[in-house]
C-alpha cells in the first residue's frame, strides 16, 4: 500500500564526511518496507526544492512495544537537496512517499549469496544482508570504501553484526563474512571491491549476486555472475520526478524495451538491462 | 467537534455550492483536471489517492490534528471514493498519444531549478493503438471525462490519432498539444506558427465533432495571436501554457545537461508567465481557456480562474505531492464557503 504520510524526524546525525543517517517515526511505511525499496522523501513544505528525493530504506526496527515505525535512511551530500536535508532535526516533519519500488529478488531456497555495494550503494543491501541471514542463507558483504572510516559509517561498525543479525537469536554467524576494499588501502584491500570478486566467485559455491552502486561497478559485477551463470540483481539510480510510475524521468532500457526504475526497479534482473 | 461531525455538517454546505463547468461543450463537475504528462492515466495516482484516505481519513479528532499523518489536511477529509479514486476531478488529461510508439529522449530526463524542473521526456508513449487496449479500457470504468492529449509529427499523423479515437467511447475531448519543446519534427513547430496551428486545429475539427481544445506554447512573441487563429480554425477551447524552453547547464563536464540541449521548465516557477498568458488570451477570444502552470493551491486555481480560465489543470505540483489535487478541491470547497461564493463560475474572467 503506497501512502503519502508525514514523518517525524527521530534523529538526523553526520556519521562520517559527508554521509548522514536519517531516522525517521512513520505510521505505516516501515511496517511494509521489502530490502531493496525506497522512499520518496520531499525537503520541507516551504523550500524551492519542489521534486522529492529518493533514498533507499537501509533500515526498519520497532521501537520498545514491538511497534514497526522507524525508517533508517543512509544518504550522501552530493548535491543542494541532500545539503538541506541536513538542517533537519528531532520533531521535524518529512513527508514521505514509500514504500516505493520493486526490490531483492533472490530466488527460494538459495543457500549462499554475495551481495557487493559500493560506498552508499551498500545502503540496500544492508536489509538485506540482515533478511537472508535471518533465512539461514550463507552471506558475503563485498564492500567498497573511500575509506576505513566510511566502511566503518556505512557498515555499521562494530554494530554491523548485530542489526543485519537483529531479529535472528541464534542465527549461524558463522555463515556470515564482510570482504572489504578502500580506495586509500586503511581498511580490507587497497583498491577496488570489483578487484576482489573474480577471487570470491572462484572460492564460494554463490547462487545469488545482489549489487548497487556505481553504475560501471554494478556493470561489471553482473557480467562476472553471468559469466558463471549466477542469478544475480542489480539496483539502478535514476532521477526520479514523480516516483510511483507516472512521469517516464526514469527510464531504463532493458531487453523488453523501455521499463520505468520507480516502479519496474530499481531492482532488475542483471541480463535484463541493456548496459 | 470531531472529524465526523465535520464531514456529516458539510453536505447542507456543498450543495448549495455549484463547482461545475463547460469546458467547450465538456461538462466537468469542477473546474480541476491534471496536466497532460504528468499524471500518465491516472491508475498509479488512483491507488495513492485511495490508500493515502485510508491513512488520512482515519477519524482523527480535531484535537489532534497536527498528529494526523497527512501534512496540510489538518481536521479535513479528502473525499475520496475507493473504488474510483479519480471520479473526484472535473476531467483527466492523458500523457500525449501519437499514431505510433515514441521511444522518448536518450540521457537525462530531468533537472530541478529553483521553484521549478526541466524535462526532456520527449512524449515517449506506446501509440495510440497499444492505448486503446490499454489505459483506456481502465479509463472506461473510473468515472471521470477522459480528455486524450494528442501529439504528431504531422498534420495527418494529429489527424490520425483522433480519427482512430472516435470509435472510443470512453473518450470525451482532445487535446491537441501543438506545444512541447521536446520533440524535433512537430511538437512545438506546429504551435509558432499560427498558419500551421490553423491547419492542425482544422484537420482535427474535420475529424471530429468532440470538444477540441488546443494547447498552446508560451514561446512565442504574442500568443493572441495563435489563440485568434485556432479560434478562427474551429477549436473549442485552448489550453494554456505548455513547458517554457529553457536549458541547464553542468559546470564539471561542462556539457549541457540534456542530449537535446533545450527542455521545457514547468512548475511554480513559471506561474505568473502562465497567468499573463491566460489574461492576455482571454480578452483576445471568446472560446473557455484551461489554464495550466505552477499550480498548486486552491488560491492559485481560484487566480487563473479570474484571470480568465474556466478550468484548470494541475502538473508538477503532482510530483511534489501526489494528494495535491484531492487536497485542492477541499480547500477550494472551503474557500468559496468562507467567501460566500454559490457558484464558481462567477469567478471567471471577474478580475476588477
Ligand atoms: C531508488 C534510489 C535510491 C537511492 N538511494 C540512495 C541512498 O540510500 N543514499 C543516497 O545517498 N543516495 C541515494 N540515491 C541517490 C539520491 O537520490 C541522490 O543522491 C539525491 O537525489 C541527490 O539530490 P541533491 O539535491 O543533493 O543533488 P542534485 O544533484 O542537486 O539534484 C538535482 C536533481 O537530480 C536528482 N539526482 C541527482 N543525483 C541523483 C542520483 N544519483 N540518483 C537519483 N537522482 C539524482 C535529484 O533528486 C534532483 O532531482 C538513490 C537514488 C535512487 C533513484
Ligand atoms: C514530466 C512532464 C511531462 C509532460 N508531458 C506532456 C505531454 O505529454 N503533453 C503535453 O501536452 N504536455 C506535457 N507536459 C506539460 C504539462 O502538461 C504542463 O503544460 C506544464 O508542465 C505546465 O504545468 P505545471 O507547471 O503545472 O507542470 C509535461 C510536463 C512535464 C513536467
Ligand atoms: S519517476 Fe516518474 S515514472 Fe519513474
Amino acid at each position: 500500500m503506497k501512502t503519502v504520510e508525514d514523518a517525524i524526524v527521530d534523529s538526523n546525525w553526520q556519521l562520517a564526511g559527508d554521509l548522514w543517517q536519517l531516522v525517521l517515526r512513520s505510521k505505516s511505511i516501515p511496517k511494509q518496507i521489502e530490502p531493496g525499496q525506497f522512499v520518496h522523501l520531499r525537503l520541507g513544505e516551504k523550500s524551492e526544492h519542489i521534486l522529492r528525493r529518493p533514498l533507499s530504506v537501509h533500515d526498519v526496527f520497532a521501537d520498545q512495544n514491538g511497534n514497526f515505525e522507524y525508517l533508517s535512511l543512509v544518504y550522501q551530500v552530493v548535491g543542494e537537496g541532500t545539503d538541506y536535508l541536513t538542517t533537519f532535526s528531532k520533531g521535524d516533519t518529512l513527508n514521505l512517499i514509500g514504500p516505493l519500488g520493486r526490490g531483492w529478488q533472490p530466488a527460494r531456497g538459495i543457500n549462499s549469496a554475495l551481495l557487493v555495494g559500493g560506498g552508499v550503494g551498500w545502503v540496500p543491501l544492508a536489509l538485506l544482508a540482515g533478511s537472508l541471514t535471518a533465512m539461514g542463507v550463507e552471506v558475503h558483504c563485498l564492500i567498497g570504501a573511500r575509506n576505513a572510516e566510511y566502511y566503518d559509517a556505512l557498515a555499521g561498525g562494530a554494530d554491523f553484526r548485530p542489526y543485519a543479525l537483529r531479529d535472528t537469536q541464534g542465527a549461524d554467524t558463522e555463515k556470515f563474512f564482510e570482504h572489504v576494499a578502500t580506495d586509500d588501502g586503511s581498511a580490507g584491500h587497497h583498491g577496488f571491491n570489483t578487484d576482489l570478486l573474480e577471487g570470491l566467485l572462484a572460492k564460494y559455491n554463490f547462487d545469488y549476486v545482489a549489487t548497487c552502486g556505481p553504475e560501471p561497478m554494478q556493470s561489471k559485477v553482473a557480467a562476472a555472475a553471468m559469466a558463471r551463470e549466477i542469478d544475480c540483481d542489480v539496483s539502478l539510480e535514476r532521477r526520479m520526478a514523480c516516483g510511483v510510475g507516472a512521469c517516464l524521468s526514469c527510464a531504463v532500457d532493458t531487453v523488453d524495451g523501455s521499463k520505468r526504475a520507480c516502479v519496474d526497479g530499481p531492482v532488475f534482473k542483471a541480463q535484463e538491462v541493456v548496459w | 467537534m470531531n472529524a465526523q461531525n465535520a464531514t456529516n455538517e458539510a453536505p447542507s454546505e456543498m450543495q448549495i455550492l455549484d463547482m461545475s463547468v463547460n469546458l467547450g461543450g465538456l461538462e466537468m463537475k469542477n473546474p480541476l483536471t491534471t496536466a497532460s504528462g504528468t499524471f500518465a492515466s491516472g491508475m498509479e495516482y488512483a491507488e495513492i489517492w485511495a490508500d493515502s484516505a485510508k491513512v488520512c481519513d482515519g477519524h482523527v479528532p480535531s484535537s489532534q490534528a497536527a498528529q494526523a499523518p497527512c501534512g496540510g489536511l489538518n481536521h479535513r477529509q479528502l473525499s475520496i471514493n475507493p473504488d474510483t479514486p479519480l471520479s473526484c476531478l472535473g476531467a483527466i488529461i492523458t500523457k500525449g498519444v501519437s499514431l505510433n510508439p515514441w521511444p522518448g529522449n536518450d540521457g537525462l530526463r530531468i533537472a530541478e531549478s529553483a521553484n521549478g524542473m526541466l524535462n526532456s521526456i520527449g512524449l515517449q508513449n506506446p501509440g495510440v493503438e497499444a492505448f486503446c487496449t490499454g489505459d483506456l479500457v481502465w479509463l472506461a470504468n473510473q468515472d471521470v471525462p477522459v480528455i486524450v492529449n494528442i501529439s504528431g509529427h504531422s498534420v495527418a499523423e494529429y489527424m490520425a490519432v483522433v480519427e482512430r479515437l472516435e470509435s472510443e467511447p470512453a473518450v470525451s475531448a482532445y487535446e491537441i498539444n501543438i506545444s512541447c519543446p521536446n520533440v524535433d519534427s512537430g511538437g512545438m513547430g506546429f504551435g509558432t506558427d499560427p498558419l500551421t496551428a490553423a491547419e492542425v486545429t482544422a484537420a482535427c475539427r474535420t475529424a471530429s465533432k468532440r470538444p477540441l481544445i488546443i494547447k498552446l506554447t508560451p514561446n512565442v512573441t504574442d500568443i493572441t495571436e495563435v489563440a485568434r487563429a485556432v479560434e478562427s480554425a474551429g477549436a473549442d477551447a485552448i489550453s494554456l501554457i505548455n513547458t517554457v524552453a529553457g536549458m541547464a547547464v553542468d559546470i564539471h563536464t561542462r556539457r549541457p545537461v540534456f542530449d537535446r540541449v533545450v527542455a521545457g521548465l514547468s512548475g511554480p516557477a513559471i506561474k505568473p508567465i502562465a497567468l499573463w498568458a491566460v489574461y492576455r488570451v482571454y480578452q483576445a477570444v471568446k472560446l473557455p481557456l484551461l489554464g495550466i502552470g505552477g499550480i498548486r493551491s486552491a488560491e492559485d486555481v481560484v487566480e487563473f480562474m479570474l484571470a480568465g480560465a474556466t478550468a484548470v489543470a494541475i502538473g508538477t505540483a503532482n510530483f511534489t505531492d501526489p494528494l495535491t489535487a484531492p487536497k485542492i478541491l477541499v480547500d477550494l470547497k472551503e474557500w468559496c464557503v468562507t467567501q460566500g461564493i454559490k457558484n464558481l463560475r462567477e469567478l471567471i474572467g471577474a478580475l476588477r
